[in-house]
């Protein structure tokens, strides 16, 4: 079976590392970083990601601009997205679920909650 | 009725009745089959009754005899059927309290490796560099991401006079002055090494540089270098956790170190700069014609 490849965008290298960290509790995994929304697309273009967790505010492309061009292209348009960002607000949460994220975890986020919504994301994929 | 002159009946008259008797006697024989089915059915029916009878006399009497045997071993059999149900619930309750220790044990194992996650990446970024703005944008990241604070300042402590100086401020807008004399309060309390949090927070939009929400004395040793003071948590952050302490305690000591030893090594960079100035001048060979 294949690992499970993640994608982790975020400018902030302590959360990167964080969140790499986290995710490498998981069975079988690869995990993948980027450091803007325009590092990601490069990276999506070059290799197979399974899932992908980014931050909103990010310098060169935000991450509702990432996830709109995500949801645009056909090769990418059905790949799990979570969002996790400092942006409490509600609005912000609406928004980036209306343009396509399947999750939204503010920060700071919980290890253990960050992996129970990956787990079932990829389930509700793989079913 | 016509009647011959004699006065019996006449010839059509007596067939009439004798057709009429005939008809009688075959009533009667019908009645008299009738009566004697009737009465053979009523026979069957008196054995049958009394066959029943004695049917349900002999259950009675087969019923009565064994009963008590019969009664004490069900009875025996019920009260060890209960023994086995009162120890298959005793061990039912055993497991399910274990189990739910052992749930909790690893709800707290899964805090505690969350936690250490979180100190260990936090720790790891702030050794990362000797750069003294680097060490600072770490602090920053770790009071953002980690901790959730979204007003804060990290300030220096002036060895001579103790006033305090920004170094780094997040979130608070212009209302951060450079420099902050401690008067009372959590940041004089900080200076003097100890650490304050409130609680339960205050009002968020009421925010004054003398006042934080929380301050953290930067100590190396006993010695403080500086202060971090947080003034605003994130919106979705009504409090501060069980984790925030344990950072703030690794802040207390890791960020200190790794800020002092940054500006220390930024100071060494500059002096080692400026004496391979002055070496490099000295021993450089004389310009011709000099």
């Amino acid at each position: 079976m294949n690992a499970t490849t993640f994608l982790v965008v975020e400018d902030s290298p302590t959360m990167r590392q964080l969140l790499a960290f986290s995710l490498r509790r998981l069975k079988d995994c690869r995990i993948i970083e980027a450091v803007d929304g325009v590092d990601a697309l490069k990276k999506l273009t070059t290799e197979r990601v399974d899932l992908v967790i980014t931050d909103i505010n990010m310098p060169m492309m935000d991450g509702l601009k990432l996830i709109a061009v995500i949801r645009a292209n056909a090769r990418t348009k059905t790949l799990p997205i979570i969002i996790v960002t400092t942006e409490g607000a509600e609005e912000d949460r609406k928004r980036g679920l209306e343009l396509g994220a399947n999750a939204y975890i503010p920060k700071p986020i919980h290890p253990s909650e960050l992996l129970k919504t990956v787990a079932s994301l990829l389930e509700h994929v793989r079913s | 009725m016509n009647r011959s002159r004699d006065g019996g009946p006449r010839d059509g008259e007596r067939d009439d009745l004798s057709a009429r008797g005939e008809e009688l006697r075959n009533m009667f024989n019908r009645a008299r089959a009738f009566t004697e089915e009737m009465l053979r059915e009523n026979e069957s029916l008196r054995f049958r009754v009394a066959g029943l009878e004695r049917e349900v006399e002999q259950a009675a009497a087969k019923g009565s005899s064994p009963a008590p045997e019969a009664v004490a071993k069900l009875t025996e059999r019920v009260r060890a059927l209960e023994r086995e149900r009162d120890d298959l619930l005793a061990r039912f309750r055993q497991v399910d309290a274990a189990n739910r220790d052992v749930g909790t044990r690893y709800e707290d194992i899964e805090t505690q490796n969350s936690h250490l996650a979180n100190l260990y990446v936090a720790s790891y970024q702030l050794h990362a560099t000797l750069k003294f703005s680097e060490v600072l944008d770490t602090v920053r990241e770790i009071l953002i991401n980690l901790i959730g604070a979204e007003g804060f300042a990290v300030f220096w402590v002036d060895d001579r006079t103790r006033h305090l100086k920004r170094e780094l401020s997040q979130g608070m807008g212009s209302g951060m002055p450079e420099k902050i004399r401690p008067g009372k309060g959590p940041l004089l309390d900080a200076v003097q090494g100890r650490s304050y949090y409130a609680d339960p927070i205050p009002d968020p939009k009421r925010v004054d540089a003398t006042r934080p929400i929380a301050c953290i004395p930067l100590k190396i040793e006993a010695r403080v270098i500086g202060v971090i003071a947080i003034y605003r948590l994130l919106q979705q952050k009504s409090r501060f956790a069980p984790l925030d302490f344990e950072l703030f305690t690794l802040l207390a000591g890791h960020a200190a170190t790794a800020l002092f030893s940054s500006k220390l090594y930024q100071r060494s960079e500059k002096k080692l700069s400026e004496l391979q100035g002055f070496l490099d001048l000295l021993t450089a060979p004389s310009p011709p014609g000099s």
